[in-house]
């Protein structure tokens, strides 16, 4: 017996990492990527910006470090919102000083979440699975 | 006579750099006036770099503390050295300042 | 008289006492001579008495012993003494012969004679004192007659020592009395000299006080001074507190009361026009103390928030008080104002108190972006901290070098946390002055190499060559160690922040008469004018280039202070883009004044 129906769509979701920490873009990047998801990462958002224009397809979602040289967090966010290809992604934001957006700030620079450091993963990947569900699951 | 100055937050250090006599003085005394009013008084005095002064030198630093009491306040001094320090016992013009260790301490007593 | 008196009693010159001392001289002499002249007199006439006696009972005696003597009547004689001596109550009687022969005594034993001889031996003796009398026998011869006289004197002679006992007991008395009179003379005489200076006019109650030693005296006087003392004092209170001046006079004294307050003063009308202000609130309010009354406060505030604010106390909406901070005058000049207002109760206006909290504030925003900084270079590590461990907790079964991997930068986070931690208790204690060396011996090799490791890995991530250049032998210098790796932690580490990518940072280290290390890069260089400000504490230059980059500011302000207490300093040579020289400078024993 053979399921009828047209074939699901399965896209990967994308994920883009930006922080001026190596070892936190790696770590968060192999976690995420073992939970099935596709990641791309940036070392500062002059970079990410780069990395978001030259993807086919804009990523899921961005987690982003607040304080970077060469472009910040809430910089590159407002130039995501500002691109209409990008304006609808999702951001989250990592800080050490979460209490410092203003919810006028969040709500102008699109910013979803705000993590403040230190976080584990699991609280992350919880976050990312609210934000743009599951790695496997439908878009 | 170089006199150096130095900001420290709010605060300006006037730092003589020499003796404090005859004409040096006065041109000190006249320097610092004009910074004293400028800054409502909150200015300190550094006399790391003065060995010694003369009756000219102690009458600029009296006349400079004299007009700073019309507001109640004295004229802050920092890095006496000995000598100095004796003028200023001997005349018994000790009383006339506020004398401090160094200029972090001058300068914490702003606050 | 005195002078002599002066010389035996040398503390005394009072009157009194010397007069005493004579009168009791004088009766102490009156006294003696009137106990020997009255002895004398009484001896004299006890003597008359006596002879008187003896005469009498001679005569008595005479016609008795005649007639015993002619009939050789030996106990007949013998009684008539006997009977003579009873009556006239003598103490002795003898009858005796010119040689010597005594014929009859009152005391038996005395005689010596057989009997009366038939002649008598004539008289060789004369009489003596004891009333010796020579009697005729006739046809015999001369007998001698000596009679003795009881001493009458006897009760006279008590009468005598009891009345000289007197006087002396007397003179003792008086001496002691005079003695006493002396002592309580001295405290005496002292208030008397006291009391001629009051007169004299010294007002200091301190210099009219006695020794406490005078006794009695001298703590009564000086009792009496305190109180004396007290009540002046209150006199003088009460005389400031209720003074009947007129107006302008009170208003002065206070006047100079208020003008010696550091903080500005100063009294609003109804509508805010000022009605006073002391010398300092004239100085804040930039104006002079009699120009400003009459004009509006109101007029000296710029800044809009802080005007609404202080106007709401001429409307005295209620009796609470108000307090702003505002801003005055511009740039260098410019100044913050911390002014709290109160509406006088009753009187109609309001009483504002100025203060000049500027360096307050500046104080505060250092430590609160320092707080803030501080606080955000330490998450970052906990951050990866916490990433690590849980990684580790939920994969055990991980293979060993990706294990070994986790671990190795786990260690390499927390000691970046302890570094961070250290400088920022190092500035705390800087600021409280109470940082201090500990001083040992450091062998710089070790030192060197441990740096060389420690920054291997970030130099290597920027491609950055980080070249060490030892000279072959080091010496051990005395120091802080802790402090010393502070001190080149900071600068090695800045100088591969601040040099881009491929650069390089070179460590030459010389030692001659001191340790120097020179730490050389090709970053992004320092501005002449930013040179000197570098140092200063949570300074970051003004270069675009540096804001980028993650820093508190502290770095080289710790590691100059820290080089300082050795004795030693930190200073910079620099060429805008082409690179920095920063210079260690460090004596090769740490100055023990420094020592914890």
């Amino acid at each position: 017996m053979c399921r009828s129906g047209p074939p699901r769509i399965m896209s990967t979701k994308t994920l883009l990492i930006v922080d001026d920490e190596a070892c936190i873009t790696f770590m968060l990047a192999s976690r995420f990527r073992e939970l099935g998801y596709g990641v791309v990462t940036a070392g500062n958002g002059e970079e990410a910006m780069s990395i978001v224009r030259s993807m086919p397809i804009p990523p899921t979602a961005v987690i982003s470090d607040f304080q970077m040289p060469r472009k910040d967090g809430l910089q590159l966010a407002r130039e995501l919102r500002a691109d209409p290809r990008t304006e609808l992604v999702p951001v989250i934001m990592l800080t050490a000083r979460g209490h410092r957006l203003s919810p006028r700030e969040l709500q102008e620079t699109g910013i979803q979440h705000v993590m403040p450091k230190p976080f584990s993963a699991r609280e992350l990947q919880a976050m990312i699975v609210e934000v743009c569900g599951a790695a496997r699951e439908a878009a | 006579m170089e006199i150096r100055e130095q900001q420290h937050g709010a605060v300006k250090a006037i730092s003589p750099q020499g003796p404090l006599c005859q004409a040096d003085a006065a041109e000190f005394q006249k320097v610092a006036s004009g910074m004293l009013s400028a800054t409502m008084g909150r200015c300190v005095v550094d006399l790391t770099a003065t060995p010694y002064l003369d009756s000219q030198g102690l009458e600029s630093l009296l006349s400079l503390s004299e007009t700073l009491s019309d507001s109640g306040q004295l004229l802050k001094l920092c890095g006496v050295c000995e000598t100095v320090r004796e003028i200023l016992e001997l005349t018994d013009l000790a009383s006339s300042f506020e004398q401090f260790e160094d200029i972090t301490t001058a300068v914490r007593s702003f606050l | 008289m005195r002078r002599m008196l002066r010389q035996f009693f040398p503390r005394q010159t009072s009157m009194i006492s010397g007069v005493l001392v004579m009168n009791t001289l004088i009766v102490a002499c009156a006294m003696a001579a009137l106990w020997i002249v009255v002895g004398e007199v009484r001896r004299e006439e006890a003597t008359r008495a006596a002879d008187r006696k003896a005469i009498v009972v001679a005569e008595m005696l005479r016609p008795d012993l005649e007639r015993a003597f002619a009939e050789k009547d030996l106990a007949g004689a013998r009684l008539a003494i006997a009977k003579a001596a009873h009556a006239g109550a003598l103490s002795g009687c003898r009858v005796s012969l010119g040689d010597g022969a005594v014929v009859a005594d009152l005391d038996a034993s005395a005689v010596t004679a057989k009997g009366i001889p038939d002649e008598f031996p004539p008289l060789t003796a004369e009489p003596d004192s004891h009333h010796s009398f020579a009697i005729d026998i006739p046809g015999k011869g001369r007998v001698l007659l000596a009679i003795e006289v009881a001493a009458a004197t006897a009760r006279s002679e008590w009468l005598e020592y009891g009345f000289g006992g007197t006087c002396l007991g007397a003179i003792v008395l008086l001496g002691v009395v005079s003695v006493r009179a002396q002592k309580r003379a001295t405290p005496v005489t002292l208030v008397q000299s006291a009391l001629s200076s009051v007169q004299a006019g010294e007002k200091e109650l301190a210099a009219l006080e006695l020794a406490d030693s005078f006794g009695g005296i001298a703590e009564a006087w000086n009792g009496m001074l305190r109180e004396l003392a007290t009540h002046r004092a209150r006199a003088r209170f009460d005389s400031v507190l209720t003074r009947r001046t007129e107006p302008g006079e009170r208003d002065e004294v206070v006047g100079k009361m208020v003008d010696s307050l550091w903080h500005g003063v100063v009294a609003v009308d109804e509508e805010m026009r000022i009605r006073y202000c002391n010398g300092a609130a004239a100085v804040f309010l930039s104006g002079t103390r009699d120009g400003l009354i009459g004009t509006p406060l109101l007029d000296r505030i710029s800044e809009l928030q802080a005007k609404e604010k202080l106007a709401a106390l001429a409307a005295a909406k209620g009796r609470g008080k108000i307090v702003v901070e505002t801003r005055i005058g511009e740039g260098d000049g410019s100044a913050v104002l911390r002014i709290s207002g109160k509406p006088v109760s009753g009187g109609g206006g309001a009483m504002l108190l100025i203060e000049d909290v500027t360096q307050q504030r500046v104080a505060d925003r250092s430590r609160n972006a320092f707080v803030e900084q501080a606080t955000h270079e330490l998450r970052t590590p906990l951050t990866n901290v916490r990433l690590y461990v849980e990684a580790l907790v939920e994969k055990p079964d991980a293979d060993v070098s990706t294990r070994s991997q986790h671990l190795n930068i786990i260690n390499q986070e927390v000691r970046r946390l302890e570094r961070i931690v250290g400088d920022m208790l190092s500035v705390s204690e800087i600021e409280a002055g109470t940082l201090k060396l500990a001083i040992h011996d450091i062998r710089l090799p070790a030192l060197f190499s441990d740096l060389e490791a420690e920054f291997a890995a970030p130099a290597r991530s920027k491609n950055i060559t980080l070249r060490f250049d030892l000279p072959p032998k080091l010496p051990t210098i005395v120091g802080d160690r802790d402090k010393l790796v502070l001190a080149l932690t900071n600068v090695i580490g800045n100088a591969i922040k601040y040099t881009p990518e491929g650069g390089t940072v070179k460590v030459g280290v010389r030692a001659d008469d001191a340790l120097v290390v020179d730490v050389a890069d090709s970053g992004i260089g320092i501005a002449a004018d930013d040179a000197d400000r570098i140092f200063d504490r949570f300074y970051r230059a003004k270069d675009p280039r540096v804001e980028k980059i993650v820093g508190t500011g502290l770095g080289l302000a710790l590691a100059r202070e820290v080089m300082r207490l050795h004795g030693g300093d930190v200073t910079v040579q620099s060429v805008p883009d082409r690179g920095s020289t920063f210079s260690i400078r460090m004596p090769l024993k740490a100055p023990l004044s420094m020592a914890a």
